[in-house]
């Protein structure tokens, strides 16, 4: 048992280095200075370890220190008058949740991958050795911070000693039941994947953990100990049962697939985003078209994703009508409203910049472009032809901004509707500006994510995102929207400003568009 | 006409992977291109599609008017993981593709017809791709690429998602096909390339040379050949 612990151990510590050394690979700038040759080399595999360390120490520590402090001790200290058995309590009860949420034992690992599934580690001794190790890091690692904050919150000190057995207590018992649970139902707990009543019981167990300590429970200390004890004494005697245990290699074989293990966070980011584009298409009611050539693949394209283009924008415009409505109806009810949304409209117009920016389907449509459409339609020539490109780009770009003013038009018509409704204003263009400011940054937004699409297209036929220009200007967009909400500028002169910039990007950003996007658009 | 190729380098950072590639490839000949794993075949097909800029050397068309650039028109490549636009019906793609290729296409069958020489069954024609197994997305690619009658067909290792019986049906097909066509095949599997190809052209060391196969054994073929991709004098 103990040379499969320090095996898999040592398997761990060569992996977390190679990653170390992969990590800085990548890096943009400085990634070309670490050669392969690091891999093999002694002196940093002696680093990687002492770093490895500290991660290790940290993984035993640390997360106890965050758990006991800001959940248990922090929630406890404002139940004022029995700080005492509110720690009790929370404690008992997280514990419980601990038990679904921290199982270990059903938590496939990278590490449990390798030493299992490729390594063909003794499956038994690899989950024993590695489910001890982690108990007796929750014993150690509980210990200071239970003793340390228990004793401010004036535990008595028998139950401070007793806590982290009771919480290893809970663990083992709930992991001998689902141990339990696959020899009887050949049922497989994934801790990553709790099901619907699991989480109804993490729900409700959390909300108790909370609510208890409100009521005064007269000897809770000694009902906790006998708590304690019980939950020990049986914990003790179900150990038997864990090492007894024979199915751990057929529970490893369901639970360690690809499809639970993430092996490579950026191919499963890439899984998902590809996943999700493929769903984004419509094979019920598959409608057709009458249409020839590029109106008919272009048509069928915007038929077959309106699930994410115009189902969705229909139902941005409904939400849109409804918020207006209720804001109507409220100015109508309490007229001491009036007064803050009229300074809204006056004053808060960059504020509905984030929200144009939000409600615009640019980026998911332009994802979901590449994904499902251009990806495969770039590998074949004709579809590179400059003449090509620039007929599906103005198509696109018409139905893109079509769908979009949707939305907008509800809101553009919405603004100063309200604006009027809370008392208007002596200055009637603002009515005007608000419209025509919305409408410009509905269009804004469109004309945007498709033209930097075009000229940047950022990936590669493996899907990999390959241009930091399009990631940096997409944050860019995003952090400029952002901190707009904090200014707040009269609507006339923000709204004119961001007529007059949209009108000025819509035309530069065409005018590059069909110069530039014929040679720029390829895949990478 | 001829597809010539003309000092041909392409790298990656600071791998050499096509270091000198010349080659007349001919009309009415099926070319197997055989090397070793990361020789760079497809580096060699994506450089011909201008998928990939070369870093030197030219390459162009010869016919009867002479010299040429390659146009969009005169190629068809096949990829080996086959992409498809998966939101279309099998139908839809191949609608499409006859609409716009129609000008210089030979002669025109109907949507049915080209699903019938794929063999593909009734049932799958108007489903979405998305649901095409692989086999099924490597026949409608290979199927859309001899409907726009490109004169040369570049085909990445197009067989192997085929079960056997389609493999039969798809080689015979490449076979009819060649006449009026330059097919440069890539494929690991050698025999496959003995089977169906009539010249062996092998990428070694970022150079492409051309297997003499006259009045050789197949077995001294098979040797020749192992020996050239080893790297071997003869």
């Amino acid at each position: 048992m103990i040379t499969t612990f320090f095996l898999s151990f040592r398997l761990k510590l060569t992996y977390r280095k190679n990653s170390i050394i992969y990590a800085f690979q990548q890096f943009p700038l400085i990634g070309k200075y670490f050669s392969n040759s690091l891999y093999g080399n002694r002196g940093i595999e002696a680093l990687v370890n002492v770093i490895s360390a500290l991660i290790e120490l940290s993984s035993i520590f640390l997360g106890k220190l965050l758990f006991i402090s800001l959940m248990v001790f922090l929630p406890a200290c404002l139940y004022k008058e029995n700080v005492a058995s509110a720690f009790l309590i929370i404690l008992f009860f997280l514990t419980i949740v601990g038990t679904w949420l921290n199982t270990n034992m059903f938590n496939p690992t990278k590490d449990k991958y390798y030493a299992i599934v490729l390594m063909r580690m003794d499956a038994k001794k690899e989950a024993i050795a590695e489910y001890g190790y982690f108990l007796l890091k929750m014993i150690i690692g509980m210990y200071p911070f239970v003793c340390l904050f228990g004793f401010l919150s004036h535990v008595p000190w028998y139950l401070c000693m007793l806590a982290p057995w009771m919480v290893v207590g809970f663990k083992v018992l709930s992991t001998s039941y689902n141990l339990y649970l696959y020899k009887r139902k050949e049922l497989i707990v994934n801790e990553n994947k709790p099901t619907p009543i699991v989480w109804g019981l993490i729900i409700l167990f959390t909300v108790l953990a909370y609510i208890i300590p409100l009521c005064a429970i007269p000897g809770i200390e000694w009902i906790m100990l006998c708590c304690y004890l019980l939950v020990i004494i049986l914990g003790i005697t179900m150990w038997k049962y864990i090492v007894n245990f024979d199915n751990y290699f057929t529970i490893y074989k369901k639970l360690l697939t690809p499809n639970h293990v993430i092996l490579n966070a950026k191919s499963t980011q890439q899984d998902t985003l590809r996943k999700n584009a493929l769903n984004a298409i419509d094979n019920k009611n598959l409608e057709t078209s009458n249409k020839k050539g590029y109106s008919f693949f272009h048509e069928l394209f915007i038929k077959r994703h309106r699930k994410i283009l115009t189902t969705s924008a229909h139902n941005i415009t409904l939400v849109a009508f409804a918020v207006t409505c209720i804001a109507a109806l409220v100015l109508v009810i309490a007229p001491d409203a009036k007064k803050p949304v009229n300074s809204v409209m006056m004053n808060f117009l960059p504020y509905f910049l984030f929200i144009m920016y939000l409600l615009n389907r640019g980026s998911t449509v332009t994802q979901a472009m590449f994904m499902n459409c251009d990806h495969s339609m770039l590998t074949y020539r004709f579809y590179r032809q400059p003449k090509t490109i620039l007929e599906l780009f103005r198509r696109r770009i018409v139905d893109i901004v079509k769908i979009n003013l949707e939305p907008a038009l509800v809101i553009a018509l919405a603004l100063p509707f309200l604006l009027w409704l809370s008392g208007g204003t002596s200055e009637s263009l603002n009515y005007i500006v608000l419209f025509v400011s919305i409408i410009s940054m509905a269009v804004f937004f469109s004309v945007h994510h498709l033209v930097i699409y075009y000229l940047l297209q950022p990936y590669n036929i493996n899907m990999e995102m390959k241009s930091p220009a399009y990631q940096v200007i997409n944050w860019g967009t995003y952090f400029i929207c952002y901190y707009m909400m904090d200014l707040k500028m009269p609507t006339m002169i923000f709204g004119s400003v961001m007529i007059v910039f949209a009108v000025t990007y819509v035309l530069i950003s065409l005018f590059l568009a069909y110069r530039y996007a014929p040679k720029t658009f390829h895949l990478k | 006409m001829k597809l010539e190729l003309h000092h041909i380098e392409k790298r990656f950072d600071d791998k050499e992977v096509l270091k000198d590639v010349s080659f007349t490839f001919e009309e009415g000949h099926i070319y197997g291109l055989l090397g070793r794993n990361g020789a760079g075949k497809t580096t060699l097909f994506n450089c011909i599609n201008e998928d990939l800029k070369i870093d030197g050397g030219e390459f162009f068309i010869e016919d009867d008017k002479g010299k040429r650039k390659i146009t969009s028109e005169d190629i068809g490549y096949v990829l080996s993981t086959p992409i498809v636009p998966e939101f279309l019906t099998g139908r839809e793609f191949l609608k499409f593709f006859i609409d716009i290729n129609r000008n210089h296409m030979k002669e025109e069958k109907t949507i049915d017809e080209y699903f019938e020489l794929m063999k593909i069954e009734e049932s799958d024609r108007d489903k979405l791709m998305k649901d095409y197994s692989h086999g099924m997305k490597n026949k409608m690619q290979l199927l859309v690429n001899i409907i726009a009658n490109p004169k040369i067909l570049l085909l990445d290792e197009p067989l192997t998602s085929f079960d056997v019986v389609v493999a039969e049906e798809m080689k015979g097909l490449l076979k009819q096909l060649k006449h009026d066509h330059i097919l440069i095949f890539s494929t690991h599997i050698m025999e496959l390339a003995l089977d169906l190809c009539d010249e062996i052209v092998i990428l070694n060391h970022g150079i492409l040379e051309e297997i003499d196969r006259h009045n050789l054994e197949r077995n001294e073929l098979k040797d020749k050949i192992i020996s050239a991709l080893k790297g071997e004098e003869e």
